[in-house]
């Protein structure tokens, strides 16, 4: 006879499962944070209690939705529920679910003996408070004979509150820390501000791990977004626009050098001391964290966490009236062209998105600055809206090419990087000279006699000068590699530049033709047309003094290409520059006034010809950044002379001269006083203002043998540069 | 209509120099050929062109293996042998791409006509193209002329016999006699290279130079009008602006009277001189570079320079540079002005004896 049986289920299967499904504690409380964030939570704090060394605790507070006695029972009691197949998504923001298929329950398993679950919906009239003891569950009994409390609670927020007692493990701040970047990828980096104003939108996820105090029963902080990320930072940019217009930045938290005070900026006027108030923007606040991501610069631990975190979350996010204005800082969004710019100049400054970590909110209650596309998908480029992006993409720029520069500066002090590989040999040296120290001292302890001492002593002399040597090699190492590092970057450059120049000459002859003959026949048409002729004939004059300067540089960069060092006969240096640069000097107001001797060719040793070009050309562009901030008269001295075995260039202009507190600091590399110029400008301004130029005119005098100084200027001039170069020791002849 | 072939790899910036140089008031029109199409036509004896350009670097053309001097001493091989009538070639070249690719070496100068360098030439294209229709017209009158007595190269040169074999060289009355009047291309070439390089006729730099005047003088204009028994009034006369050099020693020593040749007179006894006659006329400033007060030739380096200078210089205290190739014996020797030449000491055709005798002057 037929008969129908069933299966049964012993209680011990929740402790089995439990314990394989769940194998790390760590695991465990990952899965719980997980379904607070499923929850729809905005926060979450797991704090690990101590109300006595034998009585510890964990307790999971959040602020999600909760549920209702029905949720509960289906989400809790029934095992193998297909809630969350049944809805990937979280109910009120949308959210995809993180945490595993039922595995919430047995991770507290997992963690402790005892569970109790508080939960409010914030709809219903009650609360429900769940309590389950898993020491109940034990072998022998039916599942389902073994009963689970459900209580009617006093109504509350929404949110869950999960107690796990008894716990199984010990819990130390390394493994609280792994815990939270477990749950990293569910946070958002600025989660303090509404995306817009939809009330359904995801205002982001914040997990914070703390710690009670065993005797004060204080809590204290062991992970969260700040002590995790922000904390390991390198600085914190600032920039503030003030209601009149004026707009300010400054450098803060700068763990590689000096912070920087407030200074004011305007994009638009690089060189001024004080520049002028925007027209459009106002009420603009920037906070961006910078950091470098460098394997060297970063704990081990933190790098991949902030590496990670950042090419996904990295940018400047943007909030106007304390919303956020959606796609500005999204991960493909690159509004301020920092990706672009990076990517296009390949610059030592690191200074991509995935470098920032930030954002500008502007206050604009009015509306009469910015306004959003009817798309909602980002803001009308109105004024302001394109004064607010040069502004942050220059500030930016600039803040990160000044902590460029101190990382140089720390560089070369040793103090940052950890010391590269040494030079192959001489760690070996420095282990067989210990080996013979310890050996010697071993020998000379067991020995009798001044002699076996004097040994030892010296032995152990010679161990501190090898050590000392090795740490000098190691930090010269260090440093050429920075500069050759430097130098192929710069060489590229150079090779790139080098390559097109010669391919522009023809082109640009014909386009300046081309121009003509469509100059001429438009002319014909109108020949009364003043103003038409007057802007023909001033872009026909711009385009031949472009093509001067154009083909000396082209001369420039095929005389880089012969790698030859010869003495070069400074004067015919100088009467080229001055034919070169001539057409544009005019263009700029600019009097060039030359003084070489009639007839003293002034032949240095040999060098590279290119480059002292490239030194006079460095001077000049300083030159006229000088004297176009010091709007006074534009004049420029070039002399050239002999002084015992030496020939030297003095480059004078009327500029606003060199502070005497940077005067020592301006051949360094990096060092600038300039303004970077908005990510989106072109190459050309970018190329500019690197703070690189008369650092490579230093290198350039000193592998040259000579030196450059700024020294006294000549009377009615401001600031003098004189290259020094020992002459050439054959006669000029 | 005056047709020319400009064959060159960059088609381009090569057709709008073309479109420039084209002409219709001058009748004149120069196309672009590319190098692998240019052997085709330009090698096909019912070709009619009436001169080629050429520029020197062939290879931006893909799979372009060859180069202007080869398709040049293709034409002349062609040209000489008779199967192509005689036309002009005229090397035009950036000079990045003619010193990357010829260098000092010489051996193809004499397969061109002219040597054009193709940056300074577009900026003055109106004066290119007079060169280069001056250039076609030697071509058709010496095409025209049955041969070369020293009548007929006199008439050709617009001087009587007696001027001819006083203000020319007797090698150059020898070579243009010899020429064979089926050869036109080898008396054109000579008559080109009397028109083209300072000696027996000198252009108007030089011109000034001699007389120790600025030429922008006032008064300069009226004394080059002064100069007519001087000037060149041969064939092709309105496309060349020059003088005959003795023609200007005759003037000065018959027309102004003077009783010491003009090259043993300082600058201020020339302009003293000339101001018995002429008014609005200043006296030449030597540049500091070049010493002397007796200017006669100008400084060959500074004028090769990419944005040349005309710099006078007086020969007594110039560094002689060695020439490259053949040079004809009426070509004038080159100079270099003293302080242009310490500039550039390393240029293997300056004087060295020169350079040190007078660096050892100033040195002093």
């Amino acid at each position: 006879m037929a008969e129908d049986l069933f299966f049964e289920t012993d209680a011990a299967i929740i402790a089995r499962l439990g314990l394989e499904l769940v194998a790390k504690q760590e695991t465990a409380l990952i899965e719980l944070v997980k379904n607070s964030y499923d929850a729809d939570a905005k926060e979450v704090e797991v704090v690990l209690q101590s109300p006595s060394p034998s009585k510890r605790a964990l307790r999971i507070k959040d602020n999600g939705v909760g549920m209702t006695k029905q949720e509960l029972i289906d989400g809790f009691l029934r095992l193998a529920s297909d809630m969350k197949v049944r809805s990937p998504r979280s109910k009120l923001y949308g959210r995809e679910r993180a945490g595993r298929k039922g595995i919430g329950r047995f991770a507290t398993h997992r963690l402790g003996d005892q569970l109790t679950l508080r939960t409010w919906t914030g709809i219903a009239s009650c609360g429900y408070e769940l309590s389950v003891d898993w020491r109940r569950f034990t072998s022998g009994k039916a599942l389902s004979t073994v009963a689970v409390q459900v209580d009617e609670i006093e109504p509350g927020e929404p949110g869950t509150t999960i107690i796990i007692e008894g716990l199984r493990d010990d819990w130390s701040d390394e493994q609280i820390r792994r815990c939270w970047r477990g749950v990293l990828a569910l946070q958002q980096p600025f989660p303090v501000a509404p995306v817009e104003a939809d009330v359904r939108s995801d205002p982001g996820f914040e997990v914070r791990f703390l710690k009670e105090d065993e005797i004060f029963h204080d809590e204290t902080l062991v992970a969260d977004f700040q002590s995790e990320i922000l904390d390991h930072l390198h600085a914190v940019i600032e920039l503030i626009v003030d209601e009149n217009g004026v707009a300010e930045w400054r450098i803060i938290k700068n763990k590689l050098g000096a912070d920087r005070p407030w200074q004011k900026v305007h994009h638009a006027h690089r060189d001024a001391a004080d520049p002028p108030a925007y027209n459009h923007l106002r009420n603009v606040w920037m906070t961006a964290h910078y950091v470098i991501l460098a394997p060297d610069l970063l704990p081990s631990l933190v790098y991949t966490r902030v590496r990670d975190v950042l090419s996904d979350e990295g940018g400047i996010r943007l909030y106007r009236n304390g919303f956020r204005v959606v796609p500005y800082g999204d991960p493909s969004d690159d509004w301020l062209r920092l990706d672009e710019i990076y990517t296009k100049r390949s610059l030592l400054a690191p200074l991509a998105n995935r470098n920032f970590f930030g954002v500008i909110e502007v206050h604009d209650r009015s509306g009469t600055m910015f306004e959003e596309h009817t798309s909602r998908e980002g803001l009308i480029e109105t004024p302001a809206f394109l004064e607010l992006r040069d502004l942050a993409s220059a500030v930016l720029v600039s803040a990160a090419t000044r902590i460029s520069e101190d990382r140089g500066r720390r560089v070369r002090a040793g103090t940052i990087r950890p010391a590269p590989a040494p030079i192959t040999g001489v760690d070996e040296i420095k282990k067989a000279a210990e080996a013979a120290a310890a050996a010697v001292e071993r020998a000379a302890g067991s020995a009798q006699g001044e002699a076996a001492q004097e040994a030892a002593s010296r032995v152990t002399e010679v161990v501190r000068l090898i050590t000392e040597k090795s740490a000098q090699l190691a930090a010269a190492e260090e440093r050429l590699a920075d500069e050759a590092a430097m130098l192929r970057f710069l060489a590229t450059l150079g090779m790139t530049t080098a390559e097109f120049s010669h391919e522009t000459g023809m082109t640009f002859e014909a386009f300046r033709l081309d121009f003509d003959a469509v100059f001429k026949a438009v002319a014909k048409v109108d020949a009364s047309d003043a103003a038409f002729q007057a802007r023909a004939e001033r872009a026909r004059g711009m385009l031949e003094r472009l093509d001067t300067l154009t083909s000396y540089l082209n001369s420039l960069a095929a005389a880089r290409s012969a790698r030859q060092m010869r003495p070069v006969s400074v004067k015919a240096l100088i009467r080229r520059f001055e034919k070169g640069v001539g057409a544009q000097a005019e263009t700029q107001h600019i009097n060039m006034d030359i003084k070489v001797p009639p007839l003293d060719p002034l032949y240095t040793r040999p060098v590279h010809e290119a480059e002292l070009a490239s030194v006079l050309l460095n001077f000049y562009t300083n030159a006229v950044k000088a004297m176009k901030r010091a709007k006074g008269d534009r004049n420029l001295l070039i002399a050239a002379g002999r002084e015992d075995s030496k020939v030297s260039i003095r480059f004078s202009d009327t500029g606003d001269g060199i502070a005497a507190d940077i005067k020592d600091k301006i051949f360094e590399p990096f060092f600038t006083t300039r303004v970077a110029p908005p990510a989106g400008a072109n190459d050309l301004e970018h190329a500019g203002g690197t703070g690189l130029g008369l650092w490579i005119v230093s290198q350039i005098a000193a592998n040259a043998g000579g030196e450059v100084n700024v020294v006294d200027a000549p009377q009615g001039y401001s600031t003098c540069f004189e290259l020094s170069l020992p002459a050439d020791e054959d006669s000029n002849v | 209509m005056s047709r020319w072939a400009f064959v060159d790899d960059q088609p381009d910036p090569a057709a709008t120099v073309a479109d420039e140089l084209s002409d219709s008031g001058s009748n004149f029109e120069v196309f672009v050929v590319a190098p692998g199409d240019a052997r085709q036509l330009l090698l096909d004896a019912d070709a009619r062109v009436d001169g080629v350009l050429i520029d020197v670097d062939l290879s931006d053309v893909p799979g372009e293996h060859g180069s202007g001097p080869g398709i040049a001493q293709d034409i002349r091989i062609n040209q000489e042998n008779g199967t192509l009538s005689a036309y002009p070639l005229v090397r035009f070249s950036s000079r990045a791409k003619v010193l990357a690719n010829i260098g000092g070496d010489a051996s193809s100068d004499d397969l061109f006509d002219l040597k054009i360098d193709k940056e300074v030439a577009v900026r003055d294209i109106a004066g290119f193209r007079c060169r280069l229709i001056g250039c076609s017209e030697i071509y058709r009158h010496v095409g025209s002329s049955p041969s070369f007595g020293i009548d007929q190269l006199a008439e050709f040169l617009g001087l009587s016999v007696e001027a001819l074999e006083n203000w020319t060289h007797p090698e150059f009355i020898t070579r243009a006699e010899s020429a064979r009047s089926d050869k036109p291309h080898i008396a054109a070439g000579l008559i080109m290279r009397v028109l083209t390089q300072p000696g027996p006729l000198i252009p108007e730099e030089i011109l000034t130079v001699r007389l120790g005047v600025d030429r922008s003088s006032a008064g300069w204009p009226a004394l080059r009008d002064a100069l007519a028994p001087a000037r060149y009034i041969g064939k092709a006369c309105e496309y060349f602006d020059l003088w005959w050099a003795r023609g200007l020693e005759d003037w000065w020593l018959d027309s102004e009277g003077a009783d010491t040749p003009l090259s043993s007179m300082t600058i201020e006894q020339r302009i003293g001189q000339l101001a018995g006659n002429h008014s609005g006329l200043h006296r030449l400033e030597m540049p500091p570079e070049s010493l002397g007060t007796r200017p006669w030739r100008l400084c060959a380096l500074s004028l090769e320079e990419e944005v040349p200078s005309v710099i006078p210089l007086d020969p007594t205290f110039g560094v002689r540079l060695a020439n490259r190739g053949n040079v004809a014996p009426w070509v004038d020797p080159s100079y270099a002005a003293l302080g242009i030449a310490l500039q550039r000491r390393d240029d293997p055709r300056l004087n060295k004896a020169d350079l040190e005798r007078h660096a050892a002057l100033w040195q002093k």
